[in-house]
Order: structure tokens, then sequence, then C-alpha cells
């Protein structure tokens, strides 16, 4: 299999890592990992594909501490950030000492996709549907502004906490780790942990928000409609989606951990991304 | 090196070189050049000299297989006075081609986090009396929430010994440049620079089971207090005194209530 991409880290925002395609992309794939996940090790091998969609691909994992950040900083922080890489990724970002990964151009991206899993998934529906409503905010203000780039894009969500964790399923997920005590003294004061709680009001009203949004705009506003994947067994969060989703499926045999960790034997993430389809 | 001279040029192999010296080299010789002997801990001295010299295999086993290229790297070098076989192997077990180089790069510059820094600096490099010293700021803290699981732990105390919670976790780096970490080898002793060079009386490993021992305290209070919480209000009093946890004597350590909210 060839290499396909590199990798850099970026400083700003720092934590980010960008895989550049070594050939000319036409699309951004942003990954958002869940609850003490790793910023590209939660998603293990999706870089590492000879699939030709993925090689006209360049991928962004965004790093953010879940054990201290808050699902509405995070996505603050990605609606501000992201217009910076989609749709025009900076040409200083294919150099690094007069060496190029690639040619430059001024070709922007064509698609975006925004990927979640667990946390992470709770993470771009607030963003995209904060967008969504400052988008229309402006648009009382001025009826000509352009809808934001961002709400192009398509998500792609796996095992999403939309609805919650289960009751003992944090603990199913921290004594998995072998830290797992160490984590525990972090949700002692994590406000991820706590948004995360069924029933939580940051999950009622961003489900209430992006229904109505979805409800009254469908025809702009479809990248608040996600497409998920769930495990099965899932025990972690509640698989749950929303009335506005464009529609969910199964992977048995797969674990809230495991479902969006594509490998040789198991290619329904990079399936699920590519098409929104993973069976 | 002067690469202000060059017209950009396509290689993806010597961009992926000279970005993974601008950002993890060229720190690394900044902080291994400093003198070893004024700075008091010195485990990040030697724990970035270390670094650096893993960061030297690291490109000599991606020029092997294409992924870096051929190119002189600046800065000094540490690797004259270094004894490199307590820490590295040669060959290494993994069987890579550019992609595995790939993953298993990205793989241990994601393992570096700060919390893990100070574990390696402190259970491989450290002087005794200062390895000691945080071990035992743990274990106060453990055997406070031994005896109540339910005490409030302040984020600032949560942050300071994180090194023993998330930065004793042992990434999955066997056969790579970075299997050290892993502290796995008898021979991969502490080897201190400090200016009297004594012998540290622990090994790593020694030192890394200390931490385990503190952890396995810690976690068995925490299990006890998850069990705690998920027990009904008017039941918890008699499920404390029957575990006998419930000693009102108990306090946050002494460094922990200096610390405040």
């Amino acid at each position: 299999m060839p290499l396909t991409h590199s990798f850099r880290e970026l400083l700003d925002p720092m934590g980010w890592v960008l895989y550049l395609a070594h050939q000319p992309p036409s699309r951004l794939v942003v990954f958002v990992h869940g609850f003490s996940g790793g910023t590209v090790s939660s998603w293990q091998r999706f870089p590492s594909t000879d699939r030709a969609w993925w090689s006209e691909s360049d991928m962004l994992f965004v790093g953010y501490d879940s054990r201290i950040d808050s699902i509405t900083g995070t996505s603050a922080r990605l609606r501000r950030n992201l217009p910076r890489f989609f749709p025009h990724l900076p040409s200083e970002l294919l150099e690094s000492g007069n060496a190029l990964v690639r040619a430059t151009d001024d070709e922007p991206y064509r698609e975006l996709f925004l990927v979640g899993h667990s946390l992470g998934g709770v993470i771009l529906r607030r963003a995209v549907c904060d967008l969504a409503h400052d988008w229309l905010v402006q648009l009382e203000l001025d009826e000509q502004t352009p809808r934001p780039p961002l709400l192009t894009g398509s998500l792609l969500l796996f095992s999403p906490a939309s609805a919650g964790f289960r009751a003992a399923g944090i603990l199913g997920i921290i004594r998995a780790t072998p830290a797992w005590y160490g984590i525990n003294l972090y949700l002692r004061r994590s406000s991820a942990y706590s948004d995360l709680q069924p029933g939580s009001p940051i999950l009622t009203e961003t489900r209430r928000r992006t229904e109505e949004l979805v409800s009254s705009h469908k025809a702009d506003l479809s990248a608040l409609r996600a497409r998920i994947l769930w495990a099965n067994p899932e025990d972690v969060v509640v698989p749950e989606r929303y009335d506005s989703d464009l529609g969910d499926d199964a992977v048995d045999g797969t674990t809230h951990q495991s479902v969006c960790k594509p490998s040789s034997t198991y290619v329904a993430p990079w399936l699920m991304v590519e098409s929104g389809r993973a069976l | 090196m002067s690469i202000e001279a060059e017209s950009p040029v396509i290689d993806p192999a010597l961009f992926r070189l000279r970005l993974f010296v601008e950002q993890w080299v060229v720190p690394l010789n900044r902080v291994a050049s400093n003198d070893p002997f004024s700075g008091d801990p010195q485990g990040p001295w030697v724990l970035s000299s270390v670094l650096r010299v893993e960061a030297d295999r690291w490109i000599e086993l991606g020029r092997m297989l294409g992924y870096f290229a051929d190119e002189p790297i600046p800065g000094p070098s540490t690797r004259a006075a270094f004894p490199e076989d307590r820490f590295f192997n040669n060959p290494y077990a993994l069987e890579f081609d550019d992609v595995t180089f790939s993953e298993t790069l990205r793989t241990a510059m994601e393992d570096l986090t700060p919390a893990r820094r100070e574990f390696l600096s402190l259970v491989i490099f450290e002087r005794d009396d200062l390895f000691e010293q945080r071990l035992e700021e743990v274990r106060e803290l453990a055997d406070a929430l031994t005896a109540q699981p339910w005490l409030n732990v302040p984020a600032r105390a949560v942050d300071k010994i994180e090194w023993s919670l998330d930065g004793a976790y042992l990434s999955p780096l066997r056969g790579t440049p970075a299997e050290w970490r892993g502290i796995t080898h008898d021979e991969n002793e502490a080897w201190t620079l400090g200016a009297d060079r004594t012998r540290t009386k622990r090994t790593p490993i020694a030192r890394r089971d200390a931490v385990d021992d503190v952890r396995r305290t810690a976690a068995k209070a925490i299990e006890w207090a998850i069990e705690y919480e998920q027990t009904p209000v008017e039941l918890r009093a008699a499920q404390a005194s029957r575990r006998g946890v419930d000693n009102p004597e108990a306090s946050l350590p002494s460094w922990v209530r200096e610390m405040g909210n």
C-alpha cells in the first residue's frame, strides 16, 4: 500500500493534526474524537488505506481535552477555527522549509465531511446547530448573507452521545482504560461528563433546536442531519437519534470504542464516511 | 543547511523530514543543550536528551524506508556520550513499511503528553529523593481516598498527580524506537547525569512497580466510591460503616489543602 498522506501537527489551534494528501484533494474530512480519546489514535487506521476516495481527501483531526473542556467551549472553538481550513486550506501548511508535500494551488475543497465519535458527535451537532442559528440571525439583518461554507458539510456520527451516556456506560469506558481511576478523578470536575447525563439541558436544547431548524429550513440546513452508525451491542451511550436525522444503522460485533476504528477486516467506518452507508 | 536559498520543491519525504526536525528535533535540542548540572530537578533534561536520540533513530529508520529524505540534521548530537544500548534495541522487532512507520511515529508523538513526559522523567531519570517526594504525594492522596472515598479532590491536585494516572499508561510501542518508554528492560537502568553521578537505589522497573502499588490503592478506593454513589442515600451510612471507611479524622493531604481550591 503506498503512503498517500503526510501528517502535520498544528500549532494553532494547538493539538490539531492535519493529514495532507499527496495528490490534489477534493474534500476535507474533519474528525472529532470522544470522551478520553486520542486526537488521531481514537480513529486508528483511518489515514492508512489505499481506497481512492481517501487519496483525494485531506483529514483534519481535532484535538481537545475532553476531561476539562465543555461541549459548548469545544464546539465554539470548532466554529471559530474550521473556517480557517475550509473551503481554502492555507497554502503555507503545504510547505516546510521550502519543501512541498504537493503542488500548491488555489483550488478550494469541493466537499466537507464532519465525523464525530461519542462525545465528538455531540460537539459537532452543537457546532453546526449554533452556526445555523447565527446565520439565520444574520439573515434577519441582511437577507443577502451567504450560507457559511461549513453548513454545506455532511455529518457522519459513530455512536454519538446525543441522547447521553447510559447510567453505567461511562464506567464501562473508564474501566476499559488502564488509568480508569485517574479518569474517574477527572470526571468529578468534568463539565462534559455532566453535560452527557441523559436529559441534561445541553443535550435536550441541542436536539430541540436542531429539529426545529431542520423543520423550518430543510433545504439549507442538511448539514444538521446526521447519518449514524451504532455499535452493537452499544452499552455506553443511549442509541437514540434525532427525528431530523437522515438515518442510522448498526454493526454487529462492534463495541462503543471499536465502531469507529477501521482495519483491513472492518471497512465499515471507511464506507460510512465515503457514502453514508456502512453495510 | 541553507533552506532559504532553495526554490520550493515538491518532495513529501523532504517535507516530512523538515517538519519533524522543526517540530521535534529543534525543541529537544534546545532543552538538551542546556547545562545539565545547573538544573534541579534534572529529569526533564535527561529525558530530552534521550528523546533526542530516539528522534535520530526515527530519522534513521525513516530514511531506510524512504519516509524521510536524506538530508543532514542541524544542531548538536548528544549521541557520542550516550549509552544507547541501555535504551534502544536494534534491529527493531516490528516490520515496517512507510505506512506502518507513519502510524507508529504518530502514535509515539501522541504518546508524549505532558503527564507522560513527567512520568518518564520521574520514573527513569530523576534522583531518588525527588521521585520519592512525588510518589509520596500520590500515596497520601490514595490513603485519604481510602479513608473517605467521597472526598472531593481539587482539580489542581489532580493535575499535580496526573503523571501517576494518565502518564503511567504504557502505550503499545514495542518494536519501535520508542520501546524504551515502556520500561520493560532491566538493563534500562536509571541513568542520572547529576553532578555527583550517584547511582539511584531503585531501578526504573522498581519505581514503576512502586507507582503501580499506589495506583492499586487509589483504584480500590475509587471503585468503592463508585459503588457508594450508586447506593441509595439512606443505606450509605451503614455501607460506609460496614466497610470501615468512614474515618472522620481523614482529610485531604496537607499539600492538597495548601493548594486551596
